[in-house]
């Protein structure tokens, strides 16, 4: 968006103020060497700068503040700032949102009519610094929201107090408890929180109007709304029953293990009845505690490990260009990839599949999964149906020859990956084996350097993980193009040595396999799920051994059992589900029964049948069991360099797991219980639950040293 | 001292507050947790390294058992660590830090935090307890009364910090009259007392100007806002001081000379000279020896003269070879009777203040003037610094400190 025939008062690195003739100043914010506009500390030196000049310009009689981004209005904070001030005390935080707070006032005092016009994304702070102006607009295409919530913290510029102030509680409290999801620009109008939606050619012209008088076409509210929201609101009674519904629904969402959301809930209930400014020095107060609590900055750092993961590795140029993408086997993984692969929209993809079956099976899949993001309103029928059209297909092993490189899903069996390996060229060859070394497979390859581990996990158009597996001959080129590309696609990358299991399935096993004996044991299968969702796992373990299915953690559990030895010997109940072909969600049956839809439909009653007489265990006695298995596997999979820091298999087990995001990851966790602790807990549990619990050698030596796991 | 050698590495406070002001409504378990994390980030120690967390803890303020334990469990930091609480009046921040410094010696664990905290404000009202037994409704109802276990009893409520049948006794709370008795015995007038008081004032408003102190704190945030420095200290001058009120029927001691009612708390970290090697930690002085004597309760204020000289003596050292000290400002008359006896060189006393301007919250002041000692011997570049404080019922308590910065 740029603004022609003004006059050009100030242009620093991020904020630059100009005058048009009819006496409109433009605000315009545009950082150098960046793509996106960040409130980062020095912008906000600028802005505060060039409000200071605002106010004492002659002749303004109005100004709008824009972005001269393409699709960006301000992306929100740095986060490297917020990492920053979590390493100090309280009063920093909250010393520092009082001065954002401070310094964006100058907006609201100002002398004449402020506009904010959005035209794109708008994200922490730049959906707070809006809320500052007189009117809002937006773009029909803009989308605005807090992703705070999701950094464990909350809008700290008056965000939290102003939203409430703009639409009511009713409105405005989704607005400020949604972390994930942003607003699109009508949505946002409906609800009262902007003025007016504008299509994108207009947006500033508009903007002046709205500056030289003209009124905005505001959402408008029945009077039976506005009747219901001030009995709510302004009535006592209201707030508390305004203040039980909410907190429900925060406490059924979040388990009690985020504090923001309800501390946003407070903030809010005080905007309604205390004076501003002491909604706002609440607000900071609120910022402060939750910024430096442990969820917070276990989040930030979850934030900012994975965006390091996503960087393109340095130091090493990788010596093959991919342009062209082989998915060899169309099984559900191999349609997962391809999906992924085609939807970038970066690489042309062939698939190779001789069974004709499997691949109109594959094929309807795909198609499926693009109709289900139009059907979402990702994506439009056309760019859907072009981005499907980078599929090509074959049955023909020999024209994956000249792909730069081929990801191999077929079935798990060493002599057939080799066979394939062998017929193909001189790309790079990489497979998605979960359990097979990498290093044997690559031995049939013509070129060894080139062929590595690409291991996706399922469903692999939703997971973010990406396990990048080192054989032994595998060169870092090669390593460097595979991280390059699974960053194309969208994927966090997390490197592994070619050990069994890898990372995340290396740890997640002895979980999966001491729940299962847990069960055995007569816990109540309830109780175990109950238990670890409340710990802050996505799904309890029983749940997810039926979304994994029987037959796949059998193999897993077997194919342990053989590398590891005796401490991985298949539980009895294992034997009873391949005996009875119970696979879990996908057979309907499994722990759970299940509708055709998939809804858990209850216990299944042939597996209450096999378990141990009933001997319930408290919670916390549960979570121990199952958290410190993962930890004592974690710290192996480190000692033995399979990971190369703690940092890695936090990233990796939150993201392929689900493992508890505001517990920082397995290797937080030993942290925050403390080296020590891990340990003594380890040996007692491996008194009473067997060889799993053997305290590993890293384990023993973090305790005397007293030394934490994770370095960040 | 024999054994391993101790070192302090660094510390935390929080500001101090006055009695009923900026911390009145924060509990002592919070206050000690602020000071013992900060105490650790700055020193770069893990909490899971450390071996224990011993916390001098005067008046019995948290309601809860074991007040070390609990601030650091409440404060979710790993139950690795042992944790047991001090009671030895105003000796109590120091008594932990020696006893820390004692176990390292030992070879009983290498790294320790310890400390004091104190809050004034929220001592509890108290009842006593044998009423459960005792009382005239626990003779009516024996089947019933003396049975049950803890409850909640009405009656009348005792301020816990100078329960009425304590509020005269001169060996354990009525200490103005044992300073009272000083300035007697060693001819202190009321004159020597304010000027020494206005000293304090005048040295703490420059130490706070300064940023000195500062370097000290960590400052702690309360619903009214970030609370940043030592509210005690105020403007005063000759003239204000001259015309306060005496206090407690003495003659001499007023508010103004001598110390406060106020609410803080102050840790620091101390470590192994293995540790500190392996860790790479960098310490501020060497804990060389420290004493724990019994005096005349009635003139209590003179504990600091016996157990510096004891102190010195043991370590073979002279009152010279010490440049800098601090000795705690129960009260000014009391201060002046020591400096009188040992011959101290008051420009190498209490340098940026004392509990007369800065406040004396009971078991955090000792830690303050062991930490504050440290810093100003490394500021300063000085060799030798003590810092001691006398103790209600007869204590005296004082640490000898070495500069290895």
């Amino acid at each position: 968006m740029t603004a022609t025939n003004a006059k050009t008062v100030y242009s620093g690195n991020a904020v630059h103020l100009s005058l048009l003739n009819n006496g409109v100043a433009l605000v315009c914010f545009d950082m150098k060497e960046s793509k996106v506009n960040l409130l980062s500390s020095p912008v906000m030196a600028e802005l505060s700068n060039v409000l200071d000049q605002l106010a004492v310009l002659p002749g303004v009689r109005g100004a709008v503040f824009y972005s001269g981004k393409e699709n960006n209005f301000i992306a929100g904070a740095d986060v490297n700032e917020i990492a920053a001030i979590q390493r100090q005390h309280k009063g920093v935080a909250f010393q520092a949102t009082q001065d954002g707070k401070a310094l964006l006032a100058k907006i609201r005092a100002l002398p004449f009519t402020t506009v904010c016009a959005i035209n794109g994304t708008s994200r922490g702070g730049g959906a707070e610094l809006p809320l500052w102006c007189t009117y809002i607009l937006m773009s029909e295409d803009a989308t605005i929201g807090y992703p705070e919530g999701g950094l464990g913290f909350l809008p700290g510029f008056g965000g939290n107090v102003l939203v409430i102030k703009r639409c009511g509680f009713e409105a405005g409290m989704p607005f400020v408890l949604m972390p994930l999801k942003a607003w699109d620009a009508r949505k946002a109008w409906k609800a009262g929180l902007i003025d007016e939606v504008v299509p994108k050619a207009n947006l500033l012209e508009r903007a002046v109007q709205l500056v030289l008088g003209a009124k905005p076409k505001k959402a408008k509210r029945s009077i039976l709304q506005k009747s219901k929201s001030w009995l709510l609101e302004r009535t006592g009674l209201g707030r508390k029953l305004l203040k039980k519904m909410t907190l429900a629904g925060i406490l059924k969402e979040t388990k009690g293990n985020y504090p923001a959301p309800v501390s946003s809930l407070d903030v809010a209930l005080k905007a309604l009845t205390l004076p501003e400014a002491d909604a706002f020095t609440y607000e900071s107060q609120a910022f402060a505690e939750l910024c430096v609590g442990p969820v917070s900055r276990n989040l930030v750092r979850f934030f900012l490990t994975r965006q390091d993961a996503k960087k393109t590795p340095e130091g090493v140029k990788p010596d093959v260009e991919v342009r062209t993408v082989g998915v060899l086997g169309f099984g559900v993984m191999g349609s997962g990839i391809t999906q992924v692969v085609a939807y970038s929209d970066h690489y042309k993809v062939v698939v190779c599949e001789s069974f004709p079956q499997a691949m109109e099976r594959g094929k309807t899949l795909v198609k499926g999964l693009f109709d289900k993001l139009v059907e979402k309103g990702k994506l439009s029928r056309e760019e859907a149906d072009r981005r499907f059209g980078n599929i090509s297909y074959t049955d023909k092993l020999s024209d994956l020859a000249q792909c730069d490189l081929v990801i191999e899903a077929i079935i798990e069996d060493l002599a057939k990956k080799q066979g394939a390996f062998a017929q193909l060229g001189e790309g790079i060859l990489a497979s998605n084996t979960s359990f097979l070394k990498v290093s044997k497979i690559a031995e049939a390859g013509k070129r060894p350097e080139r062929v590595a581990g690409l291991h996706f996990f399922n469903p692999a158009h939703i997971m973010e993980l990406v396990e990048v597996i080192a054989g032994e001959q595998t060169s870092a080129e090669t390593l460097a193009a595979l991280r390059i590309f699974a960053s194309k696609i969208g994927k966090t990358v997390v490197g592994s040595q070619d050990s069994p299991g890898f990372i995340v399935n290396r740890i997640l096993a002895p979980y999966l396999f001491e729940a299962i004996r847990l069960f055995e044991a007569g816990v109540p299968a309830a109780d175990l799920d109950k238990a670890l969702v409340k710990f802050g796992m996505k799904m309890g373990p029983l749940a997810l051994l039926d979304e994994i299915g029987f037959d796949i953690a059998g193999h897993v559990i077997q194919q342990m059992n053989k590398d590891f030895g005796d401490r991985f010997t298949a539980p009895r109940l294992l034997k009873f589900f391949q005996e009875s072909k119970l696979l879990g969600k996908k057979g309907g049956k499994g722990f759970y029964l299940y509708d055709q839809n998939g809804k858990p439909q209850g216990l299944n009653p042939e597996l209450l049948a096999q378990q141990g007489p009933a001997s319930p265990r408290k919670f916390e006695e549960i979570q121990d069991r199952l958290a410190l298995v993962m930890v004592n596997e974690a710290a192996k999979v480190l000692e033995e360099g399979v990971a190369e820091s703690a940092e890695d298999i936090d990233l990796a087990m939150i993201l392929g797991t689900g493992f508890a995001p505001f517990r920082g990851g397995v290797m937080k966790y030993a942290d925050a219980t403390g080296p020590r602790v891990v340990l003594q807990k380890l040996e007692a549990l491996h008194q009473v639950a067997g060889e799993n619990y053997l305290p590993a050698a890293l384990v023993q030596e973090m305790a005397a040293s007293g030394r934490d796991y994770c370095r960040k | 001292m024999n054994g391993n050698k101790v070192f302090l590495i660094d510390g935390a406070r929080t500001p101090f507050a006055s009695f009923g002001r900026s911390l009145k409504d924060v509990t002592v378990d919070k206050l000690a947790a602020h000071a013992a994390q900060h105490a650790m980030a700055r020193a770069g120690v893990n909490p899971g390294q450390v071996d224990g967390f011993i916390l001098g803890h005067a008046f019995q303020s948290g309601m809860t058992p074991n007040t070390a334990r609990f601030a650091w469990l409440n404060a979710g930091l790993p139950a690795s660590a042992s944790a047991y609480t001090i009671q030895n009046q105003c000796g109590s921040g120091m008594k932990a830090i020696n006893e820390a410094m004692d176990k390292i010696a030992l070879g009983h664990g290498d790294i320790y935090v310890a400390g004091g905290a104190e809050s004034m404000s929220t001592v509890p009202y108290i009842y006593d307890g044998s009423l459960r037994f005792n009382s005239w409704l626990a003779k009516k109802l024996p089947k019933f009364f003396p049975k049950m276990g803890p409850r909640l009893t009405l009656g009348l409520l005792q301020d816990g910090m100078a329960p009425l049948h304590l509020i005269k006794d001169t060996r354990t709370v009525a200490m103005a009259h044992t300073a009272q008795r000083l300035a007697d015995n060693y001819g202190i007038s009321r004159e020597a007392m304010d000027e020494y008081a206005l000293r304090s004032q005048q040295l703490a408003a420059q130490a706070i100007a300064s940023g000195r102190l500062a370097r000290e704190i960590v400052p702690f945030l309360t619903k009214r806002g970030v609370f940043s420095q030592d509210e005690h200290p105020r403007q005063t001058s000759a003239k204000d001081l001259a015309a306060l009120k005496p206090v407690m029927k003495t003659k001499d001691i007023t508010p103004g000379n001598a110390s406060g009612i106020n609410d803080g708390a102050c840790c620091v970290v101390l470590a192994s000279e293995t540790s500190t090697i392996q860790l790479g930690l960098k310490p501020m002085v060497e804990l060389v020896d420290h004493v724990l004597l019994g005096i005349d309760p009635e003139q209590m204020g003179l504990g600091p003269y016996y157990a510096v000289q004891k102190l010195l003596e043991r370590n073979g050292l002279s009152a010279a070879d010490i440049g800098l000290f601090e000795v705690n400002e129960a009260f000014a008359a009391q201060y002046l009777a020591c400096e009188k006896l040992l011959g101290l060189d008051r420009a190498k006393v209490n340098v940026n203040g004392g509990a007369i301007a800065l406040g004396h919250p009971i078991a955090a002041s000792g830690a303050r003037v062991s930490y504050s000692v440290s810093h100003e011997m490394v500021l300063r570049g000085v060799e030798f610094g003590i810092a001691t404080l006398c103790i209600g019922g007869g204590l005296a308590i004082a640490t000898l400190f070495k500069n290895v910065s």
